[in-house]
């Protein structure tokens, strides 16, 4: 789903004899927001790692479609929540409840103190995130990066190459989904 | 109160993407609004709900532990080989990456190993090992032991040494085709071969040129050409085809057809098609296994030439019945009746082995060719199957009209293929002489009797004496041939119905008058 946006495209292509070091640029400038980017979303170090190594793999392979090193972070995001889709796609309900069942082994020392108040706290993110698994994908996408990268609907616009009406319709819709599930579950 | 906003805008309204105008008219309008205020509090809950916190601390050294994680990984997928295409557009910048990828091997390939307790029957796994970021390594000996390890038959396609060796030489700066060169030209056969392989793995254009070189040469072993040949083969050459022709004579048949056949090129094909012409017919096997590792309908027609050429072995059929477009090629022949006689029947033979629907229906209606009905029989009974018996009875005439020898003649072929059907057509035939169309249960009457089995005999000797079908139960009887048989028919010369003891005498002077029809039938049975 996503692509370069255009005006990356447009924009001057780096020379070759400059990859290596870009790539490098690339791993030491974001492989830590990436990392944290992930774990916010699959809720646990592992895969959050596993994740991450993913996408800067898929980078280097796609590192002749980075046109412009200022978009270079936007490209990157792009790459990880398509590549989170991706992971989510097969992972049943199950597989989502397990992950999020290792977050909370990963909480603080304070949190396990509190098992009422950490359980009730896991079970709302198993729901929550499998409600956003039931987004459609652009949706999901959107949602995702609005969320955990502080992009506007300009610069998501641009990462996933769609207007930002659109972008602000997607996450309209896909908020408005969850909000009223969301609201529902706690009047339970 | 002013008119509520649209749901999207309270959206904006909490996302800050509102303008400060339309923000401020919002944020009015909420304060005197329960409806919207609930909204907007339901989207900000959701929202905190939507931005996790980052509980995570990932440390001070995340990005270089992450980084050393990143290239161990790379370096074990294709990954590596994109790299190297990038060193080579700079190898000064790359060569930092390069040296963290070596790095990154030696770490993860050498952690935990001690240099001195290493096998020393392993000089491959060694020599990749290495001591860990030592480059200053003898390079040369490396490769040498690479090679050694390696066998005449060179890496694989997908060799994980190749591409750690290929890493550590350039993280030394040193080319590693020119130095591979350098080893075909100085080493003995075996380490000569696996070179001229690994020469061919790199796949660049300096190991092609090298090869190139060596083959310039007049003094290579038959081997190591052999070598040369597959490995320029390998590289997808253009030279190959004149550089495996040039060599023709030096090579076994079949690996000379095999290279050229792995080629696949215009020029190529044309050097397999003179080879064929000239070795088909000592070398039937080779030639069709190489021709048939060959797409193209030129190729098709080819084998189809050579089949008939060469009709006493089956290789090139067998060939051109496991091609795509044989079917079309074979049935333009049979169809085209400006063919000679004999290729048409050869080509309804040929229809006979490929054994699918479309042939099995061609060779029905060719059933109805007067001059290609008997090749069109034989065909369908070697094609066998459940459809045969069938397909072979409904060919059959059974015209009442004809007398014995007429009913005989016209139908001989097509029985003498359903002898061929075996056994098990006998019990389909006696369970079609059930069914009530006259003209249906004459064919499968006359059919029982070219089965020739003696336990039909009662049953052949009741159609005989039913009017309706005495005239195609005779012809069975005369079919059979058989000495019960024969008794019958001299028994119905006394029978009380004049036209049975006319059909009893005509059948007997047939059967007198067909001594040598009577032998092969004898032979079929």
């Amino acid at each position: 789903m996503f692509v370069a946006g255009k005006k990356d495209q447009e924009a001057t292509s780096p020379p070759s004899a400059h990859r290596a070091a870009i790539f490098d640029e690339l791993v030491q400038g974001h492989s830590r927001e990436i990392q944290l980017f992930l774990y916010k979303l699959c809720g646990n170090h592992h895969d959050a790692e596993e994740l991450a190594q993913d996408v800067f793999v898929k980078a280097f392979r796609k590192l002749d479609n980075l046109r412009d090193m200022a978009a270079a972070r936007r490209w990157l995001f792009a790459i990880a929540v398509n590549h989170f889709n991706d992971w989510l796609k097969p992972r049943g309900r199950q597989m989502r409840r397990k992950a999020l069942s290792i977050e909370t082994d990963d909480m603080a020392i304070d949190q396990r103190e509190r098992p009422l108040e950490q359980a009730l706290a896991g079970e709302f993110s198993a729901f929550l995130l499998e409600a956003i698994t039931e987004l459609p994908e652009r949706q999901r996408s959107v949602l995702l990066m609005f969320s955990a990268t502080g992009f506007d609907y300009v610069e998501i616009g641009q990462a996933i190459g769609v207007s930002a009406d659109a972008v602000k319709m997607s996450l309209f819709h896909a908020r408005e989904k969850l909000r009223e599930r969301v609201d529902r579950y706690l009047k339970r | 109160m002013t008119v509520c906003p649209e749901l999207h805008e309270l959206h904006e309204f909490v996302d800050g993407q509102l303008t400060s105008e339309r923000w401020q008219t919002v944020d009015r309008h909420q304060r005197d609004c329960g409806h919207c205020r609930d909204a907007l509090r339901s989207i900000a809950r959701l929202n905190r709900a939507l931005m996790r916190p980052e509980t995570s601390d990932l440390g001070p050294d995340f990005e270089s532990d992450f980084r050393e994680r990143l290239m161990s990984r790379m370096v074990s997928t294709d990954d590596v080989g994109r790299l190297r295409k990038l060193q080579r557009r700079d190898l000064v910048l790359a060569a930092s990456l390069a040296a963290l990828i070596v790095v990154a091997i030696s770490l993860v390939v050498g952690s935990g190993q001690n240099p001195k307790t290493e096998s020393a029957d392993l000089p491959r796994e060694q020599a990749l090992r290495g001591p860990a970021l030592d480059l200053t390594v003898d390079l040369r000996e490396t490769l040498a032991r690479f090679l050694d390890g390696l066998g005449p038959e060179g890496p694989g396609p997908n060799d994980s040494g190749l591409e750690k060796l290929s890493l550590r030489f350039s993280a030394a700066g040193r080319n590693l085709a020119g130095m591979v060169a350098e080893e075909v030209e100085v080493s003995a056969p075996d380490r000569q071969s696996a070179a001229i392989m690994t020469l061919a793995r790199l796949g660049d254009s300096q190991s092609a040129a090298a090869l190139q070189r060596q083959l310039d040469q007049n003094d290579l072993s038959d081997s190591v050409l052999k070598t040369a040949l597959e490995a320029l083969v390998l590289l997808k050459s253009e030279l190959a085809p004149k550089r495996i022709w040039a060599a023709v004579d030096r090579l076994p048949l079949a690996d000379s057809t095999r290279l050229l056949a792995a080629c696949d090129s215009h020029l190529s094909r044309q050097y397999l098609a003179q080879l064929a012409q000239r070795e088909a017919a000592e070398h039937p096997d080779v030639l069709a296994q190489a021709l048939g590792a060959v797409a193209g309908r030129d190729i098709s027609l080819l084998l189809l030439e050579l089949s008939f050429q060469h009709q006493q072995t089956g290789a090139f059929v067998d060939a051109l019945s496991r091609r795509d477009d044989a079917l079309s090629e074979i049935r333009k022949v049979a169809f085209k009746s400006s063919e000679s006689q004999a290729r048409r029947e050869l080509a309804l033979a040929w229809l006979g082995r490929l054994k699918d629907r479309e042939s099995r229906g061609i060779l029905v209606s060719l059933t109805r060719d007067q001059a290609l009905r008997g090749a069109a029989v034989a065909a369908l009974a070697e094609m066998g199957g459940p459809a045969a018996v069938a397909d072979l009875v409904t060919g059959l005439r059974v015209d009442g009209s004809a007398n014995l020898r007429e009913l005989l003649d016209a139908n001989g072929a097509a029985l003498s293929g359903l002898i061929r059907l075996g056994p098990e057509a006998r019990t389909e035939i006696i369970a079609e002489l059930a069914q009530p169309d006259a003209r249906h249960r004459s064919a499968y009457i006359l059919a029982l009797g070219r089965v020739a089995n003696d336990d039909d005999l009662e049953r052949l000797a009741q159609f005989a004496q039913n009017s309706e079908f005495e005239h195609v139960a005779v012809a069975a009887l005369v079919m059979m041939d058989t000495a019960p048989a024969r008794e019958f028919i001299t028994q119905l010369l006394r029978h009380r119905d004049a036209n049975l003891r006319r059909l009893a005498r005509e059948a007997l002077e047939v059967l007198d008058f067909i001594p040598i029809k009577k032998r092969s039938w004898a032979g079929f049975a």
